[in-house]
């Protein structure tokens, strides 16, 4: 569970990323944020794990307040939460099969994950998250040369492979074909569904994150000025958010046709 | 009355700027050169007006050829050179006639004493310096990578200067001094000049690295090494391959120069056969050196072509 | 992937090269899925180079004494003046300046002109051998081939061969440093000049000029930076191998420092190498500020 209470970002500058946000996001939720881009969604994301730091408030993670973990607590908590970026972040020129497994580092001294000391019972996690995701033949192929899609399952593997109970997913299907986009959406909800893990995204597609989530928020200029379910947003939402209504032309069509 | 007083000043700094603007060596560049920024009227004008960039070439050119026929003759070129046609004849023959048993080692020569041991010892040499030099240089270039280290970056790249411009030459005659003569001073001398140009070539290599992989390692809950080992290495490890390889060749060609110091290798032989004109015997080494270097450069072409 | 013609001896060589992975297993582990993966070469490289690298050994000969005290008697006087050579600091200042400096200015006069000689012979060279200048494939693999032959000739035997052939003195080295030069510039300026866009080549031909007009206004400007920066990154390598040179004999502050070493006047050596070292610290900087200025 993931309470936020009370918390600003202000950068040193005087600029405000965050302003006053208060949210309970709960255990086995479908969050999806929505809002303009600069608005502050990716800034709000990254808080949740502590890679940007927030300046005031309280912010508590699965029980833990984050803001005041360092060194190896911080790596504890991190372990148990999973990103997927949009631009995937593989390390390229590894095999897939090593950058699976490198979701297990959190759980490892620096000195086994130097030498590669992962148990057996983990390289057979790895390989088994790349099976439920449909991409085991490709387990030891080196990792740029898949397409995006398989790639971006590929860190989804690597996120499911920390067993973890919060996936936080910055964008990500933004960098991918219709079609793919589709697939990997739809892997995301059963992963959610059948593992029950909560699951925080970043959508660019409005109607992409009204079909899918459980739960929508939507952020300007810093501020949250949406928290409810997805039957909730009307026009006059979406004004509020974006400042203007969605014409049809930016919709992304029948999502309901295909298979 | 801020308002008052920033006007002020902004018309004085206005008339100071137009000062600099028309002053008359601005004016005489843009004869030449802003000419060409003017709006034309007609082809003519175009034509008339256009900007003069040759005149640069042509005043860099003359100053320059200028300086040099100036220390040409300061330094005396020509006349300390003392041709020699019968040499070149006596050269000539040496190079049609090589010594077959000083090249192969039978007859008066021992293995030992053959070219092809010398080559080999040379290649040798080369080898176990650039194999202890690129392990030896792993910290010193990660340290001198401004995207691994931050500032303190610049500590290890000093120390790398230092060492790279150290003549290897000297350092030879220092190792014969510490360690005596033979190949065992070449090795010494060729793994820490080494250390100089690997470590900043390593160094440049971090520099470029993605830094995306990194963040995501981060987000998985890894320490500051883990994520060297899981993110960097993979990126680097063909590239830092590549680079030794490269000084490889390179090396190779060290390792017979410090030999004229007497260091080991080949080049001891051919400062003395030249010294002492014996063609015949300068002959068969010239060509074992040419072999070893064209195949050495084959070979590490060939696997640096793999690497890519 | 195997195939079952064979039968038995491509199993081996199946097994030799992959390997199973588990991916599963049931309660009394039993896998109930596997995956093949290629088994790494990276074992077999390392063998490779650690074979060669013990087998080196055999050629290098031990050490007798190894004199550790030398470095520290080298180093350390290195910058301070011995009673055997120079007496006082006074004296080393006044070395520094009256023979070291002019020395190392005499030493950049002689590479500059070699430099130069060779750049100047090595450029009607590199546009013979662009394969995009001159098309026919019977005219640049010769040049190429000449060149790079030379090129495999190290610098000191260049030297030394010059110094047969012009006698001792800096004549030799100019031409050595020239000859030199001819096979870098070369080198560098033909695989350039072949990676350069050739469009407006293309097109001033088709307008009806020769090539070498064609040359000079559609390729020269895209060449002359590049030009220009390998020029300095040749003219501080040369600077580096003047002291080569000098030990052979060819001229520049190597026989000085030959001369030093063998008297064991170490802080006529640390006199000469301090503003060796500012030269060519100074050269680099400069070398790689153009560089990142002109890309």
């Amino acid at each position: 569970m993931i309470q936020f209470t009370d918390v600003d970002k202000v950068y040193p500058n005087g600029y405000k990323a965050l302003k006053d946000i208060n949210l309970t996001i709960n255990d086995g939720d479908f969050v999806c944020i929505i809002g303009l881009s600069g608005a502050g969604k990716s800034t709000l994301l990254r808080t949740i794990n502590k890679m940007h730091n927030i300046t005031s408030g309280s912010l508590v993670v699965n029980g833990e307040d984050i803001s005041k973990a360092k060194g190896k607590k911080l790596r504890e908590i991190r372990r148990n939460i999973g990103m997927i970026f949009q631009s995937f972040n593989l390390v390229n020129r590894s095999s897939v099969f090593k950058n699976v497994l490198a979701g297990r580092v959190g759980y490892h001294s620096t000195f086994e994950t130097i030498f590669g000391l992962y148990t057996k019972k983990e390289k057979m996690l790895a390989l088994q998250s790349l099976d439920k995701l449909g991409i085991l033949d490709k387990a030891f192929v080196r990792a740029d040369q898949l397409s995006g899609g398989q790639q971006q399952r590929v860190a989804l593997a690597r996120a499911l492979t920390q067993e973890p109970k919060l996936i936080l997913a910055d964008e990500p299907v933004a960098s991918l074909d219709p079609v793919t986009t589709l697939s990997v959406m739809d892997d995301f909800k059963r992963i959610n569904k059948d593992f029950n893990i909560t699951i925080v995204a970043n959508m660019h597609h409005v109607d992409l994150a009204l079909k899918y989530a459980t739960r929508i928020i939507g952020i300007k200029a810093g501020e949250i000025v949406f928290d409810g379910t997805p039957d909730e947003v009307t026009d006059e939402v979406t004004t509020r958010i974006y400042g203007r209504a969605l014409k049809h032309s930016e919709k992304l069509g029948d999502l309901d046709k295909h298979d | 009355m801020d308002n008052k007083n920033k006007n002020v000043n902004q018309t004085k700094a206005l008339t100071k700027e137009e000062k600099r603007q028309n002053s008359t060596f601005n004016n005489i560049l843009r004869q030449l050169h802003l000419r060409g920024y003017e709006t034309y009227l007609n082809p003519d004008d175009a034509y008339n007006k256009r900007p003069m960039l040759w005149i640069y070439d042509v005043v860099i050119a003359l100053v320059f050829i200028g300086v040099i026929l100036y220390f040409a003759i300061d330094i005396k070129f020509m006349s300390t050179a003392t041709y020699n046609g019968t040499r070149l004849g006596e050269l000539w023959n040496g190079f049609i006639n090589p010594n077959w048993s000083y090249f192969f080692g039978y007859g008066n020569f021992n293995f030992n004493e053959s070219v092809i041991y010398k080559i080999i010892e040379t290649f040798a040499i080369a080898f176990i310096g650039t194999t202890l030099s690129s392990i030896f240089s792993l910290p010193f270039g990660f340290l001198a990578s401004r995207k691994i280290v931050g500032k303190y970056s610049i500590i290890s790249e000093f120390l790398l200067i230092v060492i790279r411009t150290f003549p290897e030459i000297l350092f030879g005659l220092i190792m014969v001094k510490v360690v005596g003569f033979g190949s065992f001073a070449g090795i010494c001398v060729l793994s820490i000049h080494s250390i100089g140009m690997i470590g900043k070539m390593y160094s440049e290599q971090l520099d470029v690295i993605n830094d995306q992989p990194l963040e995501a390692l981060d987000a998985c809950g890894a320490s500051k090494l883990t994520r060297i080992k899981l993110g960097v290495i993979p990126q680097v490890a063909p590239n830092f391959l590549s680079v030794i390889l490269y000084r490889f060749d390179l090396n190779v060609r060290t390792a017979s120069l410090l030999g004229l110091v007497g260091a080991g290798g080949i080049g001891y032989d051919i400062w003395v056969n030249s010294q002492f004109n014996t063609w015949s015997m300068l002959s068969p080494l010239l060509y074992g050196v040419v072999i070893l270097i064209i195949f050495v450069d084959i070979i590490s072409g060939l696997l640096r072509k793999k690497l890519i | 992937m195997t195939n079952t013609a064979n039968g038995k001896s491509s199993q081996f060589w199946h097994k030799v090269f992959y390997r199973t992975v588990v991916v599963s297993v049931d309660d009394k582990n039993n896998p109930t899925k596997t995956i093949e993966k290629k088994r790494s070469k990276a074992l077999l490289w390392f063998l490779l180079v650690a074979g060669i690298f013990g087998l080196s050994f055999v050629f290098i000969n031990q050490p007798a004494t190894i004199r550790m005290d030398q470095i520290q008697a080298i180093f350390g006087q290195m910058f301070t003046p011995s009673i055997w050579s120079l007496k006082t600091y006074d004296q080393y200042w006044a070395y520094l300046f009256s023979t070291a400096i002019p020395a190392i200015w005499d030493t950049i006069k002689m590479v500059l002109i070699g430099t130069t000689l060779g750049t100047i012979l090595a450029f009607p060279l590199m546009l013979v051998a662009s394969r995009n200048v001159v098309v026919s494939a019977y005219i640049y693999q010769p040049v190429r081939f000449i060149v790079d032959f030379i090129r495999t000739i190290p610098t000191y035997v260049l030297a030394i061969l010059c110094t047969v052939f012009f006698g001792l003195g800096e004549t030799a080295g100019t031409w050595a440093i020239a000859i030199f030069t001819l096979g870098i510039m070369f080198k560098l300026m033909y695989e350039y000049i072949d990676t350069c866009d050739m469009n407006p080549f293309e097109a001033s031909i088709s307008t009806g000029a020769t090539r070498l007009k064609a040359f000079s206004v559609a390729l020269y400007p895209q060449v002359k930076p590049m030009f220009f920066s390998n020029f300095l990154y040749t003219f501080e390598i040369n600077i580096r191998a003047s002291v080569i040179l000098g030990f052979v004999g060819a001229g520049g502050i190597g026989q000085m420092l030959n001369n030093a070493m063998n008297a064991q006047q170490y802080d006529k050596v640390g006199a000469i190498l301090i503003p060796l070292f500012v030269v060519v610290v100074c050269l680099q900087l400069l070398s790689s500020y153009l560089r990142k200025k002109s890309l």
